[in-house]
């Protein structure tokens, strides 16, 4: 069966307004093609959202009592959107630039603010939801403690899903396929992960590895989430860590946004 | 005369270190379409996406409807059917459609439109990596023509369609051009070209002619287009009655 192309006359060109740089209706229409293409990955559901709250239950029983769990399981809650928004980030954008739709959503009037600001959207609403789930199961299921309310671990998981995307964003200039993204999970963030607390409390460690916990960039998300979980919304640890974090992130996306390019040789 | 809607000069693009375009002009009139042809690896990519503002270039002007080709003013108004399809798999036709029509700043109703031009409102929540390769292509026109473009530039739109689908395209584009559309297409395949305005015949990054199909005919004394770009190629004396005249068209 041949289906033929529709013969009409082609209508006048319609009056052109100046696009604004930035716009809220292509960063939203950039976070929903994300969201979109996520959603129709029955693997990415799986580790989005099945692995951190199995992993959430399961771990809670390597421990004795819920006051042992609740250090564990505070950073637990809000520390899982950093890899799979990194996973997200990089591999979206690294198959972007070689499929070639980069280059055509760039000869649109779309911006880079654009595109960083759609993908940091769905990072942030994607990360939310993750924390839900964990955050319910680690309250319910798995009885953690914490002197602030769920809501506030909520919050530091979207930005933690923040950072994340930004460093997935960063990335994906300099890998050429979504293997090499992959490879920067045991490169760069499970060794930061052994180091912030989440298995072994850091004052347990050795001298030289408090040391280096108090400068890897992991720390900022694990330290704030510690934060929360001992004082009434945070205090003023909460306060710095956060600050330092929300630093790291706008220079993950300054390095990102120089790496995106219209022109390309 | 009126501007013309692309204005190229001396053009000069390098690629890993290699001169790909060494000095190129020509001009396009609007409502026009023009066939780009060569074998692979003359250079045609390259120059379309200079005319996109998409390719780093060495030297030389583009200008599109008067302005810097890829200045932000031009984006609403060009539009680009890439060789890779542009579109994204996961997603549907009218997904695909409708994020561009977001990007170019369209109503969400143009969709719906551009999709029944290129003849897939059936397929239209059909995910696009499960298209034939002819329909993936209409659904990549769709995309950039949502955009109402004045200016179209395809990068061989026909490559792997059957014949019926090639004559119809070309039929579509020249519909598109009686519109006020300036078309710029390219392709390897000669012969499909005979409908176009006019001809560039490109060669290792270099015009060996540049006229109408009628006159490019006369000039290697045949009628097959495949053979008069050979004897063009072969015969440089031949070539002479139908060479650019320093970028004004004859």
């Amino acid at each position: 069966m041949t289906t033929t192309l529709a013969r009409e006359t082609v209508p006048a060109p319609a009056p052109r307004r100046t696009l604004p740089a930035v716009s809220a209706r292509r960063v939203w229409s950039i976070a929903r093609r994300v969201l979109h293409e996520l959603e129709r990955d029955p693997r990415a559901r799986v580790v989005m959202v099945g692995t951190p709250g199995f992993l959430v239950v399961i771990v809670r029983r390597l421990f004795d009592s819920d006051t042992a769990f609740s250090p564990t399981g505070a950073i637990m809650v809000g520390i899982f959107p950093v890899f799979t928004m990194y996973l997200v980030g990089s591999t979206s954008l690294v198959r972007e630039r070689s499929r070639g739709t980069l280059e055509a959503v760039l000869a649109t009037p779309t911006s880079r603010l654009d595109l960083v600001g759609g993908y940091l959207t769905a990072a942030f609403l994607i990360a939310i939801g993750q924390s839900v789930v964990t955050a319910t199961l680690a309250y319910t299921v798995s009885g953690l403690q914490t002197e602030s309310p769920p809501w506030v671990f909520g919050a530091l998981a979207g930005v933690s899903g923040l950072f994340g995307m930004s460093l997935g964003l960063l990335i994906s200039a300099v890998v050429r396929n979504e293997g090499q993204a992959f490879q920067a999970l045991p490169g760069f963030f499970i060794p930061q992960m052994l180091v912030t607390g989440i298995v072994w409390p850091v004052s347990e460690m050795a001298g030289w590895v408090q040391w280096l916990e108090r400068v890897l960039p992991l720390s900022t998300v694990s330290r704030s989430l510690t934060a929360a979980r001992l004082h009434h919304f945070g205090g003023s640890s909460l306060a710095v860590n956060l600050a330092v974090l929300l630093c790291l992130i706008v220079a993950a996306l300054l390095g990102a946004a120089a790496s995106i390019r219209r022109r390309t040789a | 005369m009126a501007t013309a809607a692309i204005q190229v000069k001396d053009l000069v693009v390098y690629r890993g270190g290699k001169p790909i375009l060494d000095g190129l002009s020509f001009e396009i009139e609007a409502g026009t379409v023009t066939g780009l042809l060569g074998p692979s690896g003359s250079g045609k990519t390259t120059l379309l996406r200079c005319v996109v503002g998409v390719q780093k270039i060495r030297s030389g002007e583009v200008r599109v409807l008067g302005q810097p080709a890829g200045s932000p003013a031009l984006r609403q108004q060009v539009g680009y059917v890439t060789q890779t399809p542009n579109a994204y798999g996961d997603l549907t036709v009218e997904e695909n459609v409708r994020h561009f029509a977001a990007l170019y700043g369209r109503p969400r109703q143009g969709a719906e439109r551009a999709i029944e031009q290129v003849g897939l409102t059936q397929y239209r929540k059909q995910r696009v990596s499960t298209l034939s390769g002819g329909q993936r292509t209409r659904a990549c026109l769709a995309c950039a023509l949502v955009a109402e473009p004045r200016v179209l530039i395809l990068d061989e739109p026909t490559a792997g369609q059957d014949p019926v689908l090639r004559r119809e395209l070309w039929n579509y584009l020249k519909e598109l051009a009686t519109g006020g559309v300036t078309i710029l297409v390219s392709s390897h395949v000669m012969d499909e070209a005979a409908r176009c305005d006019r001809l560039l015949l490109m060669r290792d990054g270099d015009f060996i002619a540049d006229d109408t199909p009628a006159m490019i005919r006369a000039a290697a004394g045949t009628d097959d287009l495949d053979e008069a770009f050979l004897r063009l190629v072969e015969a440089p004396r031949l070539a002479a009655a139908v060479a650019p005249h320093d970028g004004v068209p004859v």
